[in-house]
């Protein structure tokens, strides 16, 4: 009994008491309702604090279990361990996020990394186009001609041999590809407002229960 | 002879390495910021929306800068947010920035550098960055908008709102008159937890999320939006230029890409249709 309380109607009866203010709150005015919401919300907040504190000791345990086992790829697990106290000393030691020199380091090192390795897009993106635009059948030359006409209507010579090409690829992106969108969204919507019906109606557990 | 000699040509231009075609890509894309083309591009009506609403804002306005803008995007969004800024600096606008990401904490301030902003306004008293709030923008958009100073007791320095001037008649979302986002995948958010408030949103996106998010757009949801780099050129040239101008160089680029990429897919479908002829494919 005990274990199906712990297990089954315990994580099924904080589902509710935080949902229903939750979402009462969000339709109706009631003060005693958005008070409490306001609270839980505060206790979210706190939760993800605590959330990414018990990332930093993860990363760190499972890392040094990496290099103290000599696992596959344990270097990096050096790499990242020296990284993580590295940043955490120096965000100490220089003052804060908000000291100029932490936010050098950050953006000097590792936003350029990221911005680095986004851009490689750009160059994968040539030969993937020239590996796989190929128009080997009807399909494919539709989805060809329909993903140039934004890639030209955006470039400044697209609108030097048609005048009329950001406008026509406008046409395309705000009303062809909104009607898409808009299908993915309303769907995506509808299954986020089943789902949670299943939730509460108990049809789905797998997000409240363990094991 | 001769058809087999060109179909071994086809051939191996179809399987060229693509080391050769991310060199000539490199050439491309440095070559316009060394020498640059400036080549003439109109102005998107979005673009001109944007800029007519913030230019018709009334002095006094307070504007929230609230999304996850972050370096990965930076050429997608930041040329036009640095415009966005060079267009309000010389105004009595106040500026809040509500960081959604942890890595706006940085972006954020560097576009406020970039865009020479910290030089024209006086911090505490025209503009402030608050610290990044954890546990998600769906926890913290809504208390955000009910009580400002309930959720974020101090600023990104460690200073108490209360003592901050900006924050003087601010409170809540009544207070706010335009919702900015420089960031990439924040507006699912802002649509559900600002737009309800009748706060307006623009957005300076990326292109690969600009048809993504228009049905916002013509659901009322959000005002507008700047589409990726090439918004973000539009804007400064709207705005008489910026400091860095990254929208303008990156278009000069962007020509000589966008041209080199349509060459490669019209040689990629000739070869492939003349060996399909001669039925190597």
């Amino acid at each position: 009994m005990s274990k199906v309380l712990y297990r089954d109607i315990m994580p099924y009866l904080l589902f509710i008491i935080c949902f229903i203010p939750t979402l009462f709150s969000y339709y109706f005015n009631i003060p005693l309702l958005s008070k409490l919401t306001y609270e839980l919300r505060g206790w979210s907040t706190l939760i993800g604090v605590t959330a990414m504190f018990l990332g930093l000791c993860n990363i760190i345990i499972y890392n040094y279990r990496t290099i103290k086992e000599r696992k596959a790829g344990w270097q990096f697990g050096v790499y990242t361990i020296v990284l993580v106290f590295s940043w955490i000393i120096a965000g100490l030691y220089f003052g804060g996020l908000a000291s100029p020199a932490y936010q050098q380091m950050y953006i000097y090192i590792k936003a350029q990394c990221w911005s680095a390795q986004i851009g490689l897009l750009t160059f994968f993106f040539v030969s993937a186009a020239f590996r796989t635009f190929r128009a080997k059948n009807l399909q494919a030359l539709v989805l060809l001609i329909f993903a140039f006409i934004p890639f030209i209507g955006l470039a400044p010579w697209g609108e030097q041999i048609w005048p009329g090409w950001p406008a026509f690829s406008s046409w395309i992106l705000d009303n062809v590809a909104m009607a898409g969108s808009r299908a993915i969204v309303i769907a995506a919507s509808v299954g986020l407002v089943v789902m949670i019906t299943r939730i509460v109606l108990r049809y789905e557990k797998g997000g409240l229960v363990r094991g | 002879m001769k058809e087999e000699v060109s179909e071994i040509t086809w051939s191996k231009l179809l399987e060229l390495r693509p080391e050769w075609l991310w060199l000539i890509t490199l050439i491309l894309i440095i070559a316009p910021m060394i020498f640059p083309i400036h080549a003439p591009f109109r102005i998107n009506e979005s673009t001109l929306r944007v800029y007519e609403f913030v230019e018709n804002l009334p002095e006094g306005s307070v504007v929230v800068s609230g999304g996850a803008g972050n370096y990965a995007f930076m050429y997608e969004t930041s040329a036009a947010f640095i415009a966005f800024l060079n267009q309000i600096k010389n105004r009595d606008i106040k500026l809040i920035i509500f960081p959604l990401h942890p890595d706006s904490l940085m972006f954020e301030p560097w576009a406020i550098r970039v865009a020479g902003f910290d030089k024209v306004k006086e911090y505490g008293k025209d503009w402030v960055i608050l610290n990044y709030i954890p546990g998600g923008s769906y926890i913290t958009l809504p208390a955000f908008m009910q009580d400002i100073k309930g959720l974020c007791r101090t600023d990104l320095y460690g200073t108490p709102l209360d003592e901050l001037p900006i924050f003087n008649n601010v409170d809540n979302y009544e207070d706010i008159d335009l919702w900015v986002d420089c960031g990439a995948n924040s507006m699912w958010s802002l649509v559900r937890y600002v737009a309800p408030y009748h706060v307006p949103i623009i957005g300076f996106v990326h292109s690969a999320y600009y048809p993504m998010f228009q049905p916002f757009k013509a659901a009322g949801l959000v005002y507008e939006f700047t589409n990726g780099i090439r918004g973000g050129a539009e804007y400064e040239k709207l705005v008489g230029y910026t400091p860095w101008n990254l929208g303008t160089i990156t278009m000069d680029a962007y020509n000589l890409y966008s041209i080199y990429v349509l060459i490669l897919v019209i040689l990629a479908n000739i070869g492939t249709q003349i060996l399909k002829k001669g039925g190597c494919v």
